[in-house]
């Protein structure tokens, strides 16, 4: 349980780190749209680049969060319908599914790593740097998703998963 | 594989899953990578589908997503969203449906401040509900303004939903956003005329109540002070977009800042309601942007596949009329937001809604609009529109669902009507669009 209270840590802070740079971000471009009105202020390079990324590595960071809080968007009138027993089967089912879709996406995501990685390719625009930096996050972050899956499906997970109020509550 | 085997396998499949109650990003997912090993050949295409993951999320064009989210939970956290309705509430003297028309006006100014549908229902109808339960309303006329005016907040920017539309389908989202203005005060009016003469003809559905007596003073001064200042944020969210100033996504960005200096201006910024706020935020935009990742690579497997082209062959061949081939469409769409979320309805139809729209040679702003306009409707038509479970969910239990899809039946019938409008007056989703830009 002491893993498990570990893991949950890890994924809160993620999720903090990953809203502390959207705040960044909404500064950032707020700033650069002002500062091309006015006039010799400093420009910032590359702003439109950083904010492509940022979205990206905010999605890998607070996906796992966004799963434990059983906000990803579901469409759930046939499983409300179902009777307890048929409602917890395609519980199952859809922890299996969401447990083959990482799984997959670590395979997947590892291996254009590694692809990139061995070629030396790197990312040519405002910033340059390796590539593989860029796809590294995603086979991490599936594995958060993957372990996620695997706490539901084992039933550490409670049927009600936690609320963002008392999250914050309890700091 | 043939298209027609490749269609119900990849279409299917998602209809499947989400079915299922797997979470709709999953879903996508799930179907891609059955996807990619049939169609795109094995560990070449997982790899292509990692990549087109990381490629659909980094894009600037959905920054305003978040940026909107934020500017709306911001002012939702700290409570101006609510002070604004109150003011408005003051402004409205007697006349019939009184509280409802409260409704429409204060949801139709949070439109213009927040992006979020669900907020908008919840707020309005935690803040006004019980009020016209005590006084007695009849639960028609006091939830189905409620609900039509969260379907406003989807229309007027900033809308969330607007820039995800315009980002996926190609259309101009600064237009797009633009275009969505006179739709969404043209359903706040149609609400107020049908509010209006039904309590009118039936005045036993919304007892007239005694206004508390007040001075003119006292009835603007909340509304100038509450009301007015926060205007300057849709000034300077659309203003920016208008005069060509500022991109959407910067619009966005200093719509959010501006709500964020607002709230510490009126002194409710708290450490709290700041957490709050940017948490709410990453969880929204998580969920949705999770989504596009998987929805994406599925529009590009099902192109692969021949599955688009077929069918779109195959509707060529059936040498449809424009006009027809719109009502099909938005039959579909209608259909599917009864059992759907709207971002879930949209992706799994954009693929071949437009390009079908392009051969058939639509406007993309107006085709934009009228997407949008439908979303708007299938959130509150029976039997599983998202709003009427938000409805249900605030109201008092005694209130039946019978009685919120009876609420929700006569605003449907009015969403129905503006969209008939804008079908055959394009001008009047365009007209803002081409007298702003040159």
């Amino acid at each position: 349980m002491r893993a498990v209270r570990l893991f949950d840590r890890l994924i809160d802070g993620l999720a903090v780190l990953a809203a502390c740079i959207l705040f960044a971000i909404t500064f950032l471009i707020a700033f650069d749209a002002l500062s091309r009105h006015i006039p010799f202020a400093p420009r910032l390079n590359g702003v439109i680049e950083l904010t492509e990324y940022a979205l990206y590595i905010v999605t890998v960071l607070a996906s796992p969060w966004a799963l434990r809080l059983g906000a990803h968007i579901m469409v759930e009138i046939v499983t409300d319908s179902l009777s307890p027993k048929w409602k917890s089967i395609a519980a199952v089912m859809v922890n299996l599914i969401g447990l083959i879709v990482s799984a997959t996406l670590i395979y997947a995501g590892g291996l254009a790593t590694w692809k990139a990685w061995m070629a030396g390719t790197l990312v040519f625009k405002s910033f340059i740097f390796p590539q593989f930096w860029l796809l590294l996050p995603l086979p991490i972050g599936a594995l958060l998703l993957l372990i996620e899956f695997l706490l539901r499906l084992s039933g550490i997970r409670g049927r009600t998963p936690p609320t963002l109020q008392h999250q914050i509550q309890e700091g | 594989m043939e298209w027609y085997f490749a269609l119900p396998l990849l279409l299917g499949g998602v209809i499947f899953l989400m079915m299922l109650g797997t979470p709709v990003a999953f879903a996508f997912l799930g179907v891609n990578v059955v996807g990619a090993l049939v169609f795109l050949e094995g560990n070449g295409g997982l790899i292509q589908l990692a990549r087109n993951a990381v490629d659909a999320v980094s894009s600037f064009s959905l920054a305003p997503i978040a940026m909107f989210v934020l500017m709306g939970e911001i002012l939702f956290q700290t409570r101006l969203a609510h002070r604004a309705i109150d003011a408005v509430d003051r402004l409205i003297l007697r006349v019939p449906g009184r509280l409802s028309l409260v409704a429409i006006c204060g949801g139709t100014v949070f439109s213009t401040l927040s992006g979020s549908t669900m907020a908008n229902t919840a707020l309005l109808g935690s803040t006004l509900l019980p009020d016209m339960r005590k006084r007695g309303y009849h639960p028609t006329i006091a939830m189905g303004p409620i609900m039509a005016t969260g379907g406003i907040a989807m229309l007027i920017p900033p809308s969330a939903l607007a820039v995800l539309l315009g980002s996926l389908a190609g259309i101009s989202i600064g237009k797009l956003l633009i275009a969505g203005i006179v739709p969404g005060l043209l359903m706040a009016c149609l609400c107020i005329g049908y509010v209006v003469i039904r309590c009118h003809l039936n005045p036993s559905l919304a007892p007239s109540q005694d206004v508390q007596a007040m001075s003119f003073r006292e009835r603007i001064d909340p509304f100038l002070k509450h009301v007015v200042p926060l205007f300057g944020l849709f000034v300077l969210v659309v203003g920016g977009i208008l005069t060509g100033v500022a991109t959407p996504s910067e619009s966005a960005a200093l719509g959010a800042i501006g709500a964020l200096i607002a709230a510490m201006l009126y002194r409710q910024l708290t450490w709290e309601s700041l957490k709050l706020a940017l948490m709410e935020t990453t969880k929204i935009t998580v969920t949705i942007l999770l989504i596009i990742a998987g929805s994406l690579t599925f529009s590009q497997i099902l192109a692969f596949s021949g599955a688009t082209s077929g069918l779109l062959t195959m509707v060529n061949a059936l040498g449809l009329d424009p006009m027809v081939q719109l009502f099909a469409m938005i039959g579909i769409l209608l259909f599917l937001g009864a059992f759907m979320d709207q971002l879930s309805m949209l992706l799994i139809t954009l693929p071949f809604f437009m390009p079908m729209a392009t051969a058939a040679g639509y406007e993309p702003v107006w085709f934009g609009v009228i997407l949008l306009l439908v979303m708007e409707i299938s959130l509150t038509t029976p039997p599983f529109g998202l709003l009427l479970f938000v409805m249900k969910g605030v109201a008092p239990p005694e209130v039946t669902m019978r009685q919120v899809y009876m609420a929700a039946a006569p605003f449907v019938g009015l969403g129905l009507l503006l969209l008939l409008c804008i079908i055959f007056v394009p001008e009047l989703a365009t007209g803002l669009v081409s007298l702003t830009s040159p």
